[in-house]
């Protein structure tokens, strides 16, 4: 059964009297589990569609259902709370809160989730053990590299165990070696909570590692291919 | 978790959290320093005024408050002893002394200079007033023929206890009459009016020199107790009123010397408006620091709204940033104000030197001594406080209407 279905979905953006058409009626059906990447130039559209799916932005018209539930029908709030439950972001930035600790950042989710502190300590440890950072559960983010850095972010957003993980470039701003390995954590995770991964990308390694790929231009879909899980 | 995020993220850039706290809290010792002034000022002027001009209530020739000032002649106390049997019968009241103010010069090697008559009751005085106590050279009056001569007049004068002068007066018949006296002593009190201006004789030597028989201008009552509870003061004062059948009235020191108070008060009231104007203009400045940080972490800001903050936790996050910088700038302000104020408070500040070469009829005392204000410094405090928070929900405002994916793009 399909965990999210885009219909028919068109993005327009306006600067002045210029609309630049971000998407042009993009159709797409994701299953539970799949770890799929969306693929395409600067400016296809990646980005935005993962804001659409992502209740972060709303489509110009179209629709997208997650689990059921239509986004277009939810209002700002209930937006941010299907963020809170069900959605968890990975960005190429890795956009970790720098005054925090890599165990506070990823325990953020939880508390907005309301879970008592013992759950969340042992939760929280258990998943930095997860992404190997035990050594690092008290490191602020500066003090991490780029990869380490990362993998909180992975941490964070699965920590809550959310049925859809969001990567904007996850791999983009790391080297061969560390975006390798993050993508095998990432695969790790997926088959460890059945959590569904959609990346965007530009990166060819990320497109070989998916099991199914995207391609967007100008808008559009202009092939989706399915690859099977890799082993 | 908010209050942890919020405590973090304004020590994020220490220097400007602490730029911005200084500046409040300079407004707020500078609203402290001032306090203390003023306060120290009123508090001194009220004893000044009680110790040696008027004390408690004053008992007055009915409706002759408005010309008390010019030492008319021509409406006093009759019989102020009858008044002084009668006043002294209310509980409330410890003691009372007529006095007897008069115009004159004094004279001496033909240099002339006006100066304020008293005549007092050399028994009778010292139970209400301290001049007895303030005696700088020779001694208080004891006898008639006595002159005791204000520290500043007689320097002005360049006379000295022993030193002949001559008193020029109008007596109530309107006749000009000059007197011989040779000083007795030379008081210094805490009063600059008695200082350069009053001249002190018994009261029967003033009745005797200005005609006026047993007359007197005032008489004044000693109410032992809060000298600022002037509701306390006012009922006993028209109970006075009403003892004494409305022949006389009785009015509290605050009343007496309005014209002082009232502008003392005015004044303060517009120095209170510029002092909080300039931590209003400080707290401009959290608004400022606020709207950078925001401005600086706005894909942060994205990002805690893609992960599920609502708009009002990102609100109160900034509120609680606000109210912690305030906090430091109110604590920084106080303790600040309190040790800037101190000093003053302690040892005082003396304006006799500076303030020599000025005529300044009022009651003051040139060594200033400050004095602390707890309520007001509590006030001080919390209201600066509650106004860094005031100034933080504009900023708080703007942050809650970033838009996730507009703050995310944002390099």
């Amino acid at each position: 059964m399909a965990v999210l279905t885009v219909k028919d979905l068109v993005k327009d953006y306006k600067t002045g009297k210029v609309i630049t058409k971000a998407l042009r009626g993009i159709d797409l059906e994701i299953a539970q589990g799949e770890f799929l990447s969306i693929a395409g130039p600067s400016g296809s559209g990646k980005t935005t569609l993962l804001n659409i799916i992502g209740c972060l932005d709303t489509p110009t018209s179209g629709s997208v259902s997650l689990n059921g539930t239509n986004l277009d029908d939810l209002k700002k709030k209930e937006r941010a709370e299907l963020r809170k439950d069900s959605i968890g972001f990975v960005f190429q930035s890795f956009n970790l809160i720098p005054v925090l600790t890599a165990f506070e950042n990823v325990e953020i989710p939880l508390i907005l989730l309301g879970w008592s502190n013992q759950k969340r300590k042992e939760t929280v440890e258990n998943i930095l053990i997860d992404v190997g950072l035990q050594e690092y559960i008290h490191r602020r983010p500066l003090a991490m590299s780029g990869g380490q850095q990362q993998r909180v972010a992975v941490a964070r957003a699965l920590v809550k165990e959310p049925k859809l993980i969001l990567a904007d470039e996850p791999t983009a701003n790391l080297d061969s070696t560390t975006g390798k390995a993050t993508l095998e954590l990432m695969r790790e995770l997926n088959e460890k909570h059945d959590s569904t991964f959609i990346f965007s990308t530009h990166d060819k390694m990320v497109m070989d590692f998916a099991d199914r790929l995207i391609l967007l231009k100008d808008g559009k879909v202009s092939s989706d291919t399915r690859k099977g899980k890799k082993e | 978790m908010l209050a942890r995020l919020a405590w973090r993220n304004t020590f994020r850039h220490t220097r400007r959290t602490i730029i911005t706290a200084l500046a409040i809290a300079g407004g707020i010792t500078f609203l402290i320093l001032f306090d203390t002034l003023y306060g120290g000022m009123k508090n001194q002027s009220a004893r000044v005024v009680l110790d040696y001009e008027n004390s408690s209530l004053v008992l007055l020739p009915e409706d002759n408050i408005e010309d008390y000032r010019f030492n008319p002649l021509d409406d006093l106390i009759e019989n102020p002893r009858e008044a002084i049997t009668v006043v002294e019968e209310h509980p409330a009241v410890a003691s009372a002394a007529p006095r007897l103010r008069f115009n004159a010069s004094l004279n001496v090697a033909g240099d002339e200079l006006i100066a304020m008559g008293m005549g007092l009751d050399p028994e009778l005085d010292p139970g209400v007033f301290r001049l007895d106590e303030e005696m700088e050279e020779g001694s208080f009056l004891q006898a008639d023929g006595d002159l005791v001569v204000g520290s500043g007049l007689a320097q002005d004068l360049g006379v000295a206890a022993g030193d002949v002068v001559m008193v020029t007066t109008r007596t109530k018949r309107g006749v000009w009459d000059v007197r011989q006296y040779t000083i007795t002593g030379i008081i210094n009190s805490g009063s600059i009016l008695v200082n350069n201006n009053a001249i002190l004789v018994t009261l029967s030597d003033a009745q005797t020199f200005l005609e006026t028989g047993d007359a007197a201008s005032e008489v004044n009552i000693l109410v032992p107790g809060n000298p600022k509870d002037l509701d306390r003061l006012e009922e006993i004062s028209a109970d006075i009123s009403t003892v004494l059948d409305g022949s006389y009235d009785a009015y509290t020191w605050r009343e007496m010397n309005a014209w002082y108070f009232d502008a003392f008060e005015a004044e303060e009231s517009v120095a209170y408006l510029l002092a909080i104007i300039i931590i209003v203009i400080a707290l401009v400045g959290i608004v400022n620091t606020m709207l950078l940080s925001i401005y600086e972490r706005i894909r942060e800001l994205g990002t805690m709204r893609a992960m599920g903050f609502s708009p009002s936790q990102i609100r109160w996050l900034l509120i609680a940033e606000g109210a912690i910088i305030g906090l430091f700038a109110s604590v920084a302000g106080v303790g600040l104000g309190i040790l800037v104020s101190w000093p003053l408070v302690e040892f005082g500040m003396d304006f006799t030197n500076f303030m020599k070469d000025f005529d300044i009829n009022m009651p003051f005392d040139l060594h200033l001594f400050g004095r602390f204000s707890p309520g007001n410094i509590a006030i001080t405090f919390l209201f600066s406080w509650i106004i860094s928070i005031l100034a933080s929900l504009i900023p708080a405002h703007k942050a809650t209407k970033i838009e996730p994916s507009q703050a995310l793009r944002t390099v």
